[in-house]
């Protein structure tokens, strides 16, 4: 049976199926080891712990962690350097929700935390799990880890202008931002507007409740500080493809329309105004070194403690 | 002492038989519980996204920690034990020798089913390693690889102590199949090649795919290479069909390992991994076109001259049916990968719906095949009955096919939304009604295996009846059940 044949065979195979396998994983892992973005920081703590969390309620399989060029409005590209603290791959295949790359910062914690118990009550039609048999340390963690998520090494993502039509992108507004202006905004806004976005941009009306997607509800956070005269305008001229925000251009003529983005502009708030009771307790800034595990850092993982 | 003795040996040989064929029953009944479990494992998550407070503040089953384990059971258990079985069944056959050990291959089948139970129990309690598809944590890894070298060990050695000197081209897949599988299983896993940050993407990817390329698909082939002679047998006991081309069959093999190892990047190609890997394995996924089509052919032109057995012969209605969507899953599987088709379909549910179309649509119901054919000359008895065979066949493959299409379609929606510009949020509501014409259907396609489970166990306890009879010393009732 074994004669030379054979033997001659099985090394070709295993030759095969081995080379194949070291060019593919292993040449990378000896070549491919790319530089820390800069301005990327070590995953906290308290961070590694929700992270934790996260691989062990598999959120993966239905968010990914890598934007592609083509995903407008999801923030940069990723870089290679992007992952370069992260010891489990949490890339993901399947978009049933969105994309996680940059979600750090763009919702209070309380609605982070509010949203993972009653995902439906912040997101009517999402089919998103109730994680309320999470524990209040669990769901604090998680909540740390995805705040991370994209302000390790970018700022202020929204306004890049990958999203805006040329003509629209330099734009600045014809009208200084004084009160006259402001307040012939506020009456174009509350005749417009105030039926979703809520008197004030507060929300405070029943359409901001039950429209799905969700009219955007507070234009006080101080992220609407970072959008460009041309942002502002393209969002209300062009509206929002896939929601009932219509294209205001339609209606409103450019005068208008800059009135209502001076307004838009008067309202965000120099610090986010949203309570963050306890947020200290719970954000350790122990910082992971080089060298370290996991387990060094915040002992073995709490596999089977969620509830 | 000597009745401790006695019980000890009556438990050794309930559960450890010696007998010929002892382990292929162990192995595909087991299979059957377990693809019971893995496909009611799918279903309940078909009716989580529409009722998704169904199984709220219960965290085992949460559709998170359900989705791993509907993966690993189907693929581990489901999958992988009907096949070992199946390879037990015909090993000796082909090599017209028994098998090595069957109290090995018996022991074996036990901890494999061990280790399937520890995978809903595992990752349902949330221990799980957190990395797609290969979520089982480090002691199950080390299981596995055990396992895994036993069955190894138990087919070399009847290999090398076979009477018939040549080998069958399915004995040359399973042999490369084991060896493949060995060292993906232990690649992939971070248990014993740990790497960090994008190199674990990569090795994670490498290790879902080739669980696929080098495992299920290259124990599927063999076990589709062996039936086709058996099932193109005549109505009337015409001889069936050789296999139309050896050689075809060899270019499948090689090409099958060269071509199918490299090309787990293909589920990274945005990511930012290097560019020649990238390439490496967009090229390797349009290469296996040679190795899929060359065996499709293969089996088409074996099946020649034959095709009126798919009136009669549901095994053979059965096989056809699972090759013919293995071939569609690749076809669709080479396209997948080039960059610009993958521009607009990546992490759409059109990807998931392909996985399902190879795995369910394909190698599932190659499996079926297998049992349908096996089952009765394991036993030694008819099938229970031959109508609900036919109703798993209609709701089955009906089911399937609306279930791959609103999958499909779902995708397609997914992908021409976000190039609107409407964000994934945005596009959930979009979903709703897919999500309940897919229920719909996967519940008429889980119907349809509950069926086959039933019948199989009717089957299986009309021939422990019947045993039982003879060993009574009862004329014997049996039929002579056909052949081989």
């Amino acid at each position: 049976m074994l004669n030379a044949k054979n033997v001659i065979i099985g090394l070709a195979f295993f030759l095969l199926i081995i080379g194949v396998t070291s060019l593919t994983v292993i040449v990378p892992a000896a070549t491919f080891n790319p530089e820390p973005t800069p301005g990327l920081r070590p995953y906290t703590q308290i961070e590694l712990s929700g992270r934790q969390i996260f691989q062990r309620e598999n959120c993966y399989v239905c968010h990914s962690q890598f934007v592609r060029f083509q995903d407008e409005g999801m923030g940069p590209t990723s870089q290679a350097g992007d992952f370069a603290y992260d010891r489990v791959n949490l890339l993901g295949t399947l978009r049933n929700g969105p994309d996680l790359s940059y979600e750090g910062g763009l919702y209070p914690d309380e609605w982070h935390i509010g949203h993972l118990k009653r995902p439906r009550s912040y997101l009517p039609g999402s089919f998103m799990p109730s994680y309320d048999y999470l524990s209040d340390t669990d769901i604090r963690a998680l909540v740390s880890y995805v705040q991370s998520l994209g302000t390790r090494n970018t700022r202020s993502w929204e306004t890049k202008d990958v999203n805006i039509p040329e003509k629209y992108r330099n734009l600045k507004s014809p009208l200084g931002q004084n009160n006259a202006n402001i307040g012939a905004g506020r009456g174009i806004f509350n005749q417009n507007c105030a039926a979703c976005h809520g008197f004030g941009g507060h929300a405070n009306v029943p359409l901001a409740r039950v429209f799905y997607p969700k009219p955007a509800a507070n234009f006080h956070l101080p992220r609407y500080k970072d959008f460009t005269d041309g942002h502002w305008y393209n969002k209300t001229a062009r509206g929002v493809p896939g929601t009932r925000m219509p294209r205001w251009d339609q209606t409103l003529n450019t005068e208008q329309i800059w009135y209502v983005v001076a307004y838009l502009k008067s309202l965000a708030a120099d610090q986010d105004l949203t309570p963050k009771a306890g947020r200290e307790q719970y954000y350790d800034k122990k910082v992971l070194q080089p060298g370290d595990t996991v387990r060094d850092v915040i002992g073995a993982p709490k596999a089977g403690s969620g509830h | 002492m000597r009745e401790e003795g006695e019980v000890m040996n009556a438990v050794v040989e309930r559960f450890f038989p010696d007998r010929p064929d002892a382990s292929a029953r162990l192995w595909i009944t087991s299979a059957i519980v377990w693809g019971v479990i893995g496909m009611t494992f799918g279903l309940l998550m078909a009716t989580q996204f529409v009722f998704p407070e169904l199984t709220r503040g219960v965290p085992q089953l949460s559709f998170s920690r359900i989705r791993p384990s509907h993966v690993n059971t189907v693929v581990m258990s489901w999958v992988s034990m009907a096949s070992i079985g199946a390879m037990f069944y015909m090993l000796p056959r082909l090599l017209k020798t028994p098998l090595w050990s069957e109290r090995l291959g018996t022991i074996t089948g036990w901890s494999w089913n061990l280790f399937a139970l520890f995978i809903p129990l595992t990752l349902l309690n949330g221990y799980s390693e957190g990395r797609e598809w290969a979520e089982l944590i480090a002691p199950m890894d080390w299981w596995m690889l055990i396992n895994l070298a036993l069955v190894a060990v138990n087919t070399f050695a009847t290999v090398a102590n076979r009477k018939e000197p040549q080998l069958y081209v399915s004995v040359w897949y399973w042999m490369g199949s084991l060896v493949g599988m060995s060292m993906v299983w232990i690649v992939g896993n971070r248990t014993f090649v740990p790497l960090d940050g994008l190199n674990d993407a990569i090795s994670n990817w490498f290790y879902a795919h080739d669980v696929l390329g080098l495992w299920i698909t290259t124990m599927g082939i063999g076990i589709i290479y062996y039936l086709l002679p058996k099932l193109t047998v005549g109505k009337n006991g015409e001889p069936g069909n050789a296999i139309f081309s050896h050689k075809l069959s060899l270019i499948g093999f090689w090409g099958n390992f060269a071509f199918y190892t490299g090309i787990g990047a293909h589920h990274i190609i945005q990511a930012p991994v290097p560019e020649w890997l990238k390439a490496f394995a967009i090229g390797s996924s349009v290469l296996m076109s040679i190795p899929v089509y060359s065996a499709s052919a293969n089996f088409f032109l074996s099946s020649q001259g034959r095709w009126e057995n798919l009136s009669w012969n549901l095994p053979f209605r059965f096989l056809t049916f699972g090759w013919i969507m293995y071939s569609l899953a690749s076809f669709q599987g080479s396209l997948q990968a080039v960059r610009s088709i993958n521009w607009y379909q990546h992490f759409t549910g059109i990807v998931s719906a392909h996985a399902h179309l190879a795995m369910l649509g394909g190698f599932s119901v190659v499996l079926f095949a297998m049992i349908y054919y096996t089952l009765p000359r394991l036993y030694k008895v008819e099938w229970y009955s031959k109508q609900l065979v036919v109703v798993h066949f209609w709701t089955f493959t009906v089911g399937f096919t609306f279930f791959f299409l609103t999958w499909t379609t779902m995708g397609f929606v997914q992908a021409a939304a976000w190039n609107m510009g409407i964000n994934v949020q945005q596009t959930v509501p979009f979903l709703q009604p897919f999500t309940w014409v897919r229920m719909m259907a996967a519940g008429v396609m889980i119907f349809g295996i509950y069926i086959f489970a039933y019948n199989a166990l009717q089957t299986v306890r009309s021939a422990k009846r019947l045993e039982a009879l003879t060993r009574s010393n009862a004329p014997s009732l049996a039929p002579a059940a056909a052949d081989d």
